[in-house]
Formats: structure tokens, sequence, C-alpha cells
């Protein structure tokens, strides 16, 4: 397998299908000729969503081993996003790779005081999520909705800790050895010691530390030694309101102070329900005993199992909540008092699910995002990781100066010929709207000449994502949006190459699909862009 | 011990009660006074209310007078406890809990893995002292206060809909169709540690939360708990969706994007509109405006609030008005017509229905205190600077109290007049006036006008309606019906006189069939197994009238046996003419195989509830009608082919077929028992068999029709987690949730 060229002058990229998570591989030309400049954005993917093809799957080992061939092992810029699971849980097979430099958002810069208490909170919050999972697999036996609230609350939790295709099957284990401690339940965890991080450090290392935390709208960026090429940093926001946003509508923002809160108060009841294994948790992760989270003083409060006594308090819990299986299950009749169908003792574990979902929001607006342009044409790839609406309506909250010309977002966006479709096309990551809207929308992308060029890239398995984690990825309002904008040109992981549309003429689409231009193998997706 | 016998006035002001008010378990002279919250305390420091943050409520005193005061759960004990004295004396039947006839508080936290000490509101020293004070600290005022704001909404219905209210029923699908009769509404007071309080109809509870609030927080007090079991909005928010889930269980599968909407509208609309029913509470913003109520401070401030504390966010608040770019003041906001065109996410689009009840309201208080102003500035319209006069205050409060308890009393009958499932707001529209006028035929104050003028400027329309005047709003009577469907049938067109003539004759057609059937007794033809196992138990040969004062759950079954007899009435309705005006279809050969059937092969109807209600008809007083709900239903595949290949089939399909949905249809209509008259007409959108309504919902479903938003919204149920069979079943809690984007 031969080195990816890169055009003359432009940009060759590879989309990679390795699953469900994003894996882009980026060849530039070299100032002064040579090897092409060679750029990496992301690698990761949700265990179990690979494509087969040809009877084999389409796994992240023989990605790597593509990727390895195309670079000669030597990259010059490897770009994290995020620290999702489906962004980096394989990095770690990067292991003999070389890179020049390696690109983080500002969140993750360790002299960042900012960047500190937000990764503090998230490690908190982690901690209290994995409390309630704990607590929600004991109710879950048995209970469908329970089983269900957790497989969906471990598909979250995984993003967050990076399990792969070695944790595959046993949930459980999944979680604990992605935090790199033995199988034994209830044992502490500690969130620093997992996959997501252990890929991350990997990177920094062989980056030999040569890092840049990087703060939007600073400074227009250049991309090594690639020839014609600048880089607009977009996002994520710096945003020190964020903090202490307590808004009820407002949880687009990044991990908040108020969520932190309710999440440790909801999580002490976690460790409660867990006994003595939760407590003793909860003190090693040095947190008090959650009796200074009970809601009332203790004289009013009757524990459980004695209240539920028959003879306790005129045997009223006993009659009106009881306990095991009561109820009449005939017709016609009036339902018992302690029919265990009107019981909820789980029921506030199922907000474990909205406290992960907001935390994986969260995350997710900390996505670095990059305009990387074409000078010369101007023409603009966008590389918005996982985006959501926090992170996109502050690219406009400031402009560039270069060459003494103002450059807006707007315009940005208006020149952009590629762009790489916010996780995985679902709502929220990417914005709807017209041109003439005040915030960064679909509709500011490719205008005018350079509409004629736009194309998209959506990281998606989309069966799995229905099937499994029961994700609607890519969004079918979204997916049609595109296909409308693109005029067809949409790549998507799962399927073998895009289709021409009824309204493209034939000419047109061959003209697209050419060789020259694209390329599509079981492994990847090529695209040229040419910058004349 | 000695009962406390207060002649108070209700608590609303000017209701029509009608003679047929039931008090079978609420005393109607003795009433129970509690003292509540009036504004969430942990709002308390922000808000400016602090003087009436606590208030008295009425609400109705619970005895065992005239019901049978004896239920599945009693124990030996309770039924021996009962003497001869107990029941003339009007003793209590409230228990400690507190459980009565409608509700019980079950305070347990599964959190904490506690339970709290239920309340007893009949000890003497509560009695006395109008109940515990008002304390964030002590469990039992959130068990006293959830119970009072709950008993007050319920009681509220009660007295609109003239019937006790019935909570839907526990549904078990198994080998048989197994509904239950559920006697009380299960309250938790404490049962989350989340910022969310959801109505469950699966539990067919009430669940509040509680969490923190940190010192960070501009907008809470520091160092404190947020419960909110302690928001008055959020009980009577969450008990109405309950109320309304027990008429209509249905409003609850989304079918268009009015379905949840409407539920959280109808649940904002009770909330706010009891709000302004106590004492106290409008005086003080009447005298903080001037008596102007569309004004920014007051309304921004309720608006604000009843979002803060229904965890809504600023939905209503932006729906009523919007901050003036240059002045930066809040203004109430002029209705837009296009506003709901844009808008799918339920919580908004439910604040434009609110808003349009609102500016009804604002229409009719203005009229009604026109000539205060007028006496009170001498007829130049200026009021003297500084506070209005004290009497002024009370005068206009008193006007906008009547003026919201009518409004109120309007929704909530209207609900007995909406279509049996697919609500729009359009129909709930054509379901007020057509209410009203079955009650208030003679409009003095305006409001049926008002609500037209109101929803006309908020772009509310039903389909199918040519003009929004009042005669075309009100949904049609069987005559006009018949004559319509027959013309459709036969490819006429209607005339006023093809109405009259045709029409008569079918409705004199329908009666006669209705008359004839109603005396006669089953003869065991049917095939609904349910029904049919109802009135062999029951012993029943025909149809009964209702003894309303019978205790709940008796007349629980009576309804439902009633509801054999009028389906059975349908089934054999040889000439098709019932049936078909009411938009039923029953022959084999004119329904596609998706149509679900019987062992017969007949396509079913399913009767959906028989409910009692009175009207005025004439001036010699009111006669008793019914309100029968009847469904159909069909299976609905998310692929057009497969759906047409599915319709086609000439097998039967099997009963496990269910396909990715359902689409119904149906019909509610009012009869009157006496005479057979079917009063009016209430259809859904389109018959079963109406393709076109289906592929509507097969689009809504697939998000493939949502309009221009601001974001690839996820309000469409098939993405809020597309055909996930164990889902948890909680479309409140969901809703919720979800709105915290």
């Amino acid at each position: 397998m031969p080195l990816m060229t890169a055009p003359k002058s432009g940009a060759r990229i590879r989309m990679y299908r390795q699953g469900h998570g994003d894996c882009f591989l980026l060849a530039f030309p070299r100032e002064g000729g040579g090897k092409p400049v060679y750029m990496l954005i992301d690698c990761g993917y949700k265990p179990g969503s690979q494509i087969t093809r040809k009877g084999k799957k389409v796994d992240a080992n023989r990605i790597v081993k593509d990727i390895a061939a195309a670079t000669g092992k030597k990259i010059d810029i490897v770009v994290i996003t995020h620290e999702h699971q489906d962004h980096v849980n394989a990095l770690g097979k990067f292991k003999d790779f070389e890179f020049a430099e390696a690109w983080f958002a500002w969140t993750e810069d360790p002299h960042d005081e900012y960047a500190q208490e937000l990764r503090k909170r998230h490690k908190d919050q982690l901690l209290g999520l994995l409390g309630a999972r704990r607590a929600l697999k004991l109710a879950a036996d048995g209970n469908a909705g329970a089983s269900d609230a957790l497989e969906r609350i471990d598909e979250l939790l995984a993003l967050e800790l990076g399990n792969d295709d070695d944790d595959a099957d046993d949930a459980d284990n999944a979680i604990l050895s992605s935090l790199n401690i033995p199988a034994v339940f209830g044992a502490a965890s500690d969130p620093l010691k997992s996959k997501n991080k252990k890929a991350m450090s990997l990177i920094k290392k062989r980056a030999g530390n040569r890092l840049r935390f990087i703060n939007p709208h600073e400074k227009v960026l250049s991309l090594g030694e690639a020839a014609g090429i600048r880089v607009f940093p977009l996002g994520p926001p710096r945003n020190v309101d964020l903090l202490s946003d307590e808004d009820p509508k407002g949880s687009e923002g990044f991990p908040g102070h108020g969520m932190a809160t309710s999440l440790s108060f909801f999580a002490a009841g976690a460790n409660r329900a867990n006994g003595a294994a939760g407590r003793a948790a909860s003190v090693i992760a040095g947190k008090e005993q959650p009796e200074a989270e009970m809601p009332f003083d203790p004289t009013f409060s009757l524990p459980k199992d004695t209240a539920l006594e028959p003879l306790k308090h005129d045997g009223f819990f006993c009659r009106n909540y009881g306990e095991g299986e009561t109820g009449n299950p005939d017709d016609d009749f009036e339902a018992p008092a302690a029919a265990f169908w009107r019981r909820i003792d789980e029921e506030w574990l199922y907000s474990a699910e909205t406290f992960a979902l907001k935390l994986n929001r969260g995350i997710n607006n900390t996505s670095l995002v990059l305009a990387i342009e074409l000078t010369k044409t101007g023409k603009v790839l966008l590389f918005a990781g996982d985006a959501q609406l926090g992170n996109w309506k502050s690219w406009d909250d400031d402009v560039f100066v270069v060459d003494g010309k103002t450059q807006t977002a707007r315009d940005i966006l208006g020149r952009t010929v590629v762009y790489k479709v916010g996780h995985h096309g679902s709502h929220n990551a990417t914005l709807k709207g017209r041109a003439d809207d005040a915030y960064p929308n679909l509709g500011w992308m490719g205008r005018g000449s350079y509409e004629a060029e736009f194309t998209a890239f959506i990281t998606a398995h989309n069966r799995w994502a229905l099937d499994k984690a029961r994700w609607n990825h890519p969004l079918p309002s979204i997916k049609k949006e595109l296909l409308k904008k693109a005029r067809g040109r949409v790549f998507q992981t799962d399927e073998d190459a895009p289709e021409k549309p009824d309204n493209v003429s034939q000419s047109d689409w061959d003209g697209f699909m050419n060789d020259e231009r694209v390329k599509c193998t079981d492994l990847y997706f090529e695209l040229t862009v040419l910058d004349d | 011990m000695r009962v406390k016998t207060v002649v108070v006035e209700t608590i609303i002001e000017g209701f029509f009660m009608t003679a047929n008010t039931f008090g079978s378990h609420f005393d109607l002279n003795l009433t129970r006074r509690l003292r509540v919250y009036s504004v969430d305390p942990s709002l308390a420091s922000r808000i400016s209310t602090r003087e009436i943050n606590e208030i008295t409520i009425d609400i109705p005193w619970e005895s065992y007078l005239g019901g049978k005061a004896v239920s599945a759960s009693s124990t030996h004990a309770d039924i021996e406890a009962l003497s001869h004295e107990d029941v003339k004396e009007r003793k209590s039947s409230l228990k400690p809990g507190p459980v009565g006839e409608y509700v019980e508080v079950i305070d347990y936290d599964p959190a904490s893995s506690v339970f709290y000490v239920p309340v007893d509101l009949n000890d003497p020293r509560l009695l006395a002292s109008d109940g515990l004070a008002p304390s964030e600290a002590d469990p039992q005022f959130h068990q006293q206060m959830v119970y009072a704001v709950t008993m007050a909404t319920i009681h509220r219905f009660v007295q609109a809909f003239g019937r006790p209210i019935f909570w839907s029923n526990h549904i078990v699908i198994g080998d048989k169709y197994v509904a239950q009769f559920v006697r009380r509404l299960r309250i938790y007071p404490h049962a989350l540690r989340a910022r969310n309080a959801y109505y469950s109809p699966a539990k067919k509870s009430l669940l509040f939360g509680y969490f923190p609030v940190t010192a960070k927080d501009s907008e809470n007090t520091p160092g404190t708990t947020v419960f909110t079991c302690l928001s008055h909005d959020i009980i009577a928010h969450e008990v109405t969706h309950a109320l309304l889930d027990g008429i209509h269980p249905r409003f609850n599968e989304p079918s268009n994007p009015d379905v949840h909407a409407f539920h959280e509208a109808f649940a904002d609309l009770v909330a706010l509109f009891q709000r302004f029913s106590y004492a106290g509470i409008l005086e003080r913003e009447i005298a903080n405006t001037r008596g102007d109520l569309s004004s920014e401070t007051m309304l921004a401030q309720l608006a604000g609030q009843f979002g803060r504390a229904t965890g809504h966010g600023s939905s209503l608040r932006d729906a009523l008005g919007q901050c003036d770019r240059q002045s930066g003041q809040w203004k109430i906001r002029e209705p837009d017509p296009f506003a709901l065109d844009r808008e799918t996410e339920p919580h908004k689009r439910g604040s434009y229905l609110v808003a349009a009840v609102f500016k009804a309201f604002n229409l009719v208080y203005a009229e009604r205190v026109d000539d205060l102003f007028r006496i009170s500035t001498q007829g130049t319209g200026v009021l003297p600077d500084g506070d209005i006069h004290p009497d002024l205050v009370n005068r206009l409060a008193r006007e906008a109290r009547e003026t919201a308890a009518h409004i109120l009393r309007m929704c909530i009958r209207a609900i007995d007049y909406c279509p049996p499932v697919d609500i729009t707001f359009g129909d709930f529209l054509r379901a007020i006036i057509t209410a009203d006028l079955d009650i208030n035929p003679v409009d003095e104050c305006g409001y049926r006008v008002a609500f037209v003028e109101s929803f006309r400027a908020w772009g509310i329309y039903p389909h199918g309606t040519r003009s929004m005047s009042i005669e075309s709003l009100r949904w049609p009577g069987f005559a006009e019906a018949f004559a319509r469907a027959k013309a459709l049938a036969d490819n006429e067109a209607v005339h006023a006189e093809s109405i009259q003539v045709v029409g008569t004759k079918g409705r004199m057609m329908a009666q006669q069939s209705l008359d004839g059937f109603l005396d006669a007794g089953p003869d065991g033809s049917g095939t609904d197994e349910m029904l049919l196992r109802d009135v062999s138990r029951t012993k029943r040969k025909s149809f009964e009238a209702l003894d309303l004062r019978q205790d709940r759950f008796d007349l629980w079954k009576q309804m439902k046996a009633n509801g054999y007899f009028i389906w059975r009435w349908l089934m054999q309705d040889n000439e098709r003419e019932v049936v078909g005006t009411l938009g039923l279809v029953i022959d084999d050969n004119k329904a596609p195989a998706t149509v679900y059937r019987n062992k017969k092969n007949e396509p079913t109807i399913e009767v959906h509830s028989v409910r009692p209600i009175v009207l005025k008809t004439d001036e010699f007083g009111e006669q008793n009608f019914l309100v029968v709900e009847v469904l159909q239903r069909r299976r609905g595949y998310l692929d057009p082919e497969k759906q047409k290949k599915m319709d086609r089939t000439r097998k039967p399909l099997s009963r496990d077929e269910h396909g990715d949905f359902t689409y119904r249809a149906g019909c509610t209509f009012l009869i009157n028992p006496e005479n057979k008259e079917i009063r009016w007409v209430m259809r859904t959108a389109g018959t079963i068999v109406a393709d076109s309504e289906l592929e509507r919902m097969r689009r809504y479903l697939t998000g493939d029709n949502l309009p221009n938003l601001n974001e690839f919204a996820i309000t469409s149920p098939a993405t809020m987690g597309l055909a996930s069979t164990t889902m948890r079943d909680e479309p409140f809690a969901l809703l919720h949730d979800q709105h915290e984007e």
C-alpha cells in the first residue's frame, strides 16, 4: 500500500470507516515539496458498530494499518477534538507512530485554571453517575424498564470512559475495565485512569510534548509546513459565565456548577442505596458520608425496612405500599392499595440518564472546531467535532484579521465546501437555518460559487445506532437537508458510495465521482479538493 | 370533637352551580381550610411577594354523607368503626396520609430509603389552625400542601362537570384485556432527586422531585433544597395531567404536533387561572399595576414565576411577551398568527395556546372593568397618580377573579366536547364554543366572541371550517352531520334545505333505532368479549340511568356496562345511518385489511367512555345527557409501500400483528337518553379508512413535515426513541426532561 499523496495545491481528505465514530486523515502539499503534510483528526469508534464488507469486519486495526502505510507512521499534526470514546479509543493503537505536533482545545490545557475546574467537575460528576449506575444495576433484575435504562446509561458512560472492543460484551466489565480496575463489584474507581484518559496521554507523549492548546478567535494558525493553508479555530468558546449558569434551560453549555451539586446530591442517594460497598466507595472517592445529604432532619424519617412492617405505624405503609407481588390481575376489579405497579423504588434512578446526557452534551460542546482554509481560492474544510448549539453560536463571537482584512464566521462558513457533520448527524449538532439568520447554521455554509462543490461527511452507522444504541444518527431531516444542499454528495460510514440524486445530470455526477476526485474503498472515502 | 362549620364562599366565585352538583363525597356545607405556600419558598427571596407568600385555601370536606364509606381497600376495622352516628354527623372520611376519596399521599423517599410519617389533618389542633404552618423543613406540611392544592383542583373539575371524576383505568394487556378501577390518585411528594415532577399514567401517580441549590445560583436562596411539591403551580399542573388522562387517556398518544402541546397547555391553563382565584393574590398585583392586568410587570412576573416554578423556563413568558430591544422592558406580545407554524416543541407550542386563552381573558376583563374606570375617573379615563383607591382595587380584583373562574370553567367543560383522539388546538376552540353554547346560551359578557377573536389572532383555526363565526365553529348537530355525510356519500352538494329535510329524517330514524335498542336486552351475538363479560357479570338487562351519588366504583361499573349497549346499538345499525354520520366504518368490504376486526371479521369499534353531562337546553331547566366516545383503530406502517401491501391483503391479519404505529379515528357524541336525540357530533379529522389522515400521521411520526426551525428538532416521536419496545412508558417524564435542552 503506497503512501497517501497530496494534490499540487489543495487537500486530500480520507474519511475512515471504522464504525460509528470519527477518523480523518488529511494530506496537504508541503512547502518546498517533498512528502505531504499529514494531519490526523481523531480516531475512535463505538465498540460493536463496525461495518462488515466482503465477510470481514472493517475494524480499527485495519484502519490503523492503512494509516501506517499511508503516512509511513509519521504524522505532522494530530488533532483531538474532544475526549469521547468515539473519537479517541483507537488512538492507543498508534503506539509506534511519530507525531510532530498535537492540537487540543484549551480545555485540555493543564495550566489553564478554568480548564482545570471544568475537568475536576467532570470527574466528580462521573463518579456520581457511576454510583447511580451501580444502584440501578441492583434494581434492574427482572425489570425491563430498568435494564433498558441501564443499557442506555452504559452507552453514555462508555463515551466518557472509553472502553473498546476488548471490553465488549459484559457491560459491567466494560465499565470497570475501561477504568482500569479489577472487576470487583462496587470497587472504587478513578476516572483519571479511564481508557479515554490513557489514549489522550499516549498521544501527548508520542508528540514529545509539542502540544498546542487552542483558544478560539485568538489567532490564525498555520498547519506546520503545509503550503497554502490557514486554520481558523472557531470553538470551543471561553465563556466564564457558563460555569455559574443556572438557567433551567441553559444546559447547552459546559457541565455547570449547579448540575454538579445536583449530581452529587443524586449520587449520595445512589451510594446509600448501594449499602456498605457504596458508602466505602464514596469515602475512598473523598466524599463525606451521605447523612449530610438527607433532605429532612432524621427525626422525621422512618427507615424503609422497619416502616414496612405490618405492625408499624398502624400498618399504614404496609397496607398502602407493601412489598412483593400483590394485585389481582382480573378485570372489573378495583386496583388494590398496595399494588406492585404503583411502587416507585427505582424511578428516581432514571434521572441518571438525564445527568449522563447532560454530561455528554457538555463534553461535546468542548469540541475543538477548525476551519481549514485553502488560501488561494478561500475554500474551507470545516471540522466541527461534536460541537452543539452553545458552541455553534459562539463562532460568531469574534472575528479574525488576515492581511488587514476582517474575516467573520459568516465569511468563513460561506466558503465551506467540505463539512464534517457534527456528532454523527444528530439533532442540535447541526443547526438549521437560512443564510440571513443571525447565528451560525447550515444555511451559512457553501454559498455563492462555493455551493457547487459543497460535500458532507457523516460518520455514522445508522442501523447500529438505531438498533443498538437507540440513537437516531443521522437525523433523517438533517440527512435530507444535507443531500439537498450537497446535491447528493454526502458520504456516510455505512453507505458504500453516494448515490446520484434524480435532479442531478449524469454528466455532472460523473464529473464529481471521477477517479481523480473521489475514491471509495471498504476502508475509507477519499475526496480531493483543489485549490484552483 | 367539634366540627368546624364555616359557611365560606367557595373559592370559585360566580361559578354556575348546577342543580345536579354532586356532593356525595364532598359535603356541600363544610369546607376545610388549609395553609399553603402561594409562591415556591425558594423563589420568595427574589420575587417581592413576601407578604402573601402564604395563603389559606378552601377545599371540600370529605365525609361519608350519601356515599358508601367502604371500598376494596377498607379493612374490617374500618367498616366496624363506622357507626350510624358517624354517617349522620358528617364525620370526616379523610384518613392520615392524607388519604381521601380521590387522592392518597404516600410519602416514600426512595433516594433516601425512608418514609415520612403521614399527617393526620383531622387532629383537632390542625383543624383549629387551618392545618400545619407552612414549613420547608417539615415533610408533613409538604403532604398537607400537595393534598390541598390537588383537592382544590379536583373540586374545580367536579363542579365544572357536575359529576364525580375518574382516574384513567389500570390496563393490563395479557391473554385478555383487563381494565381495573383506580380509586385514588397517588401522590409521592419526595419521589425523585431531580429537578422534575411528573404524572405517571402507568403508576397513576404524581411524582415530585427535590434538588439542592448552591451558593452560586443567583435565582434561588443558597443552602436550601428546592421541593417541587411546594410549588402550587407545579402541583396544579401535574394533577391536571392526571385529570385529563382520566377523561381522555388517548390524549397522550402523539399523532400530531398539538397533542402533547395540548396536554401541557391545558395543565398550564388550569394552574394559571386557578392561581387567580385565590383571594389576596390578585389584589396585590392589581394595586401594583393600577388595574392593568396586561401590563408588563404583572404578567411578566406571573409568567416568569410560573416558568421557573414548573421548570418550563421562559417559554410561557416568551409566548406572552418579550423584552423590547431598545427600552429593555418586557412588553406584552402582539399575537402572531404565524407563530404556531414555526414551532413543534410541545411546551413552546402549548404556550401559544395559553397565550390565546389569556388574551381572551384580557378582552373580557377589559370589557367588564371599563365602567369601573369610567366611574372612578369621572369619565376622564385618567387615574390619579399614586395608588388607586382600595375599593377600586377590590372591585377590579373581583371582576378579574370572576372572569378567570368563568374562563376556566369554559375550558374544563370543553374537554367533554373534544374528539376522542388526535386533539388539535382548533378542535379545542370548537369544543369551547359548543360547550359554552350548551350552558350559557346568552353570552352577555361576550366570552365566546373573545375566544374567537383571540384564537384567530394567534392563527388557531380548526380544520374543515370555512369561517371563524360562532355558527361554523360549533360542532354539527346530528341532522347537519347526517346530511353532510349523506351528501358526501352520494356525491352531492349540501344545501340548507337538505340539512333540514334529510337531516331531520336521519335524526328521526336514528332516534327510533336507539329507542328500540336501549330498552332491549343483549342477545349474546356481540363478540366484544370484555363488554359481554361486564354485562353478564352484572346481570344487567338494559341501559341504566346513572345514580351519581353511589360509590364511585359502582358508578364506574355501571358506566362501563352502559358502554356495551351503545356498542351493540352501533354494530346493529342496519341502514348505517348513525354509523355513517358518526364517521364509523363497520362493513368488512369498506375497510382495508389493516383495520382491526373482531372474530366475525367486522371492523371493531371501541366504545371508549359513557359519561353523564348536564346541559341547559331550554329555559325550563337542565337535562342529563351522555357523552359517548367511540373509536376504531388501524395498523399503520412507516413504509408507505408496506402500508399499501398490508391494506390490500385478502387474508385477515393476525391480532398480534400491530404494525409500526396505531392510527385511530372516531367520534364523540352527546346523546339524550330520554328522547334519544343525538345532540352534537364531534369527529376526528378523518375516518378510519381515510388514507390521507394516516399518511399525515405517518409523516408526523417520522419527522418528515417539521416546519422551518432553528434546530433540527427532536420532538417528533420517532426521534425521541424510535420504536423502542421496552422503553419506559412515561410520556410526561420524557416531555419534562426533554425540555431541559
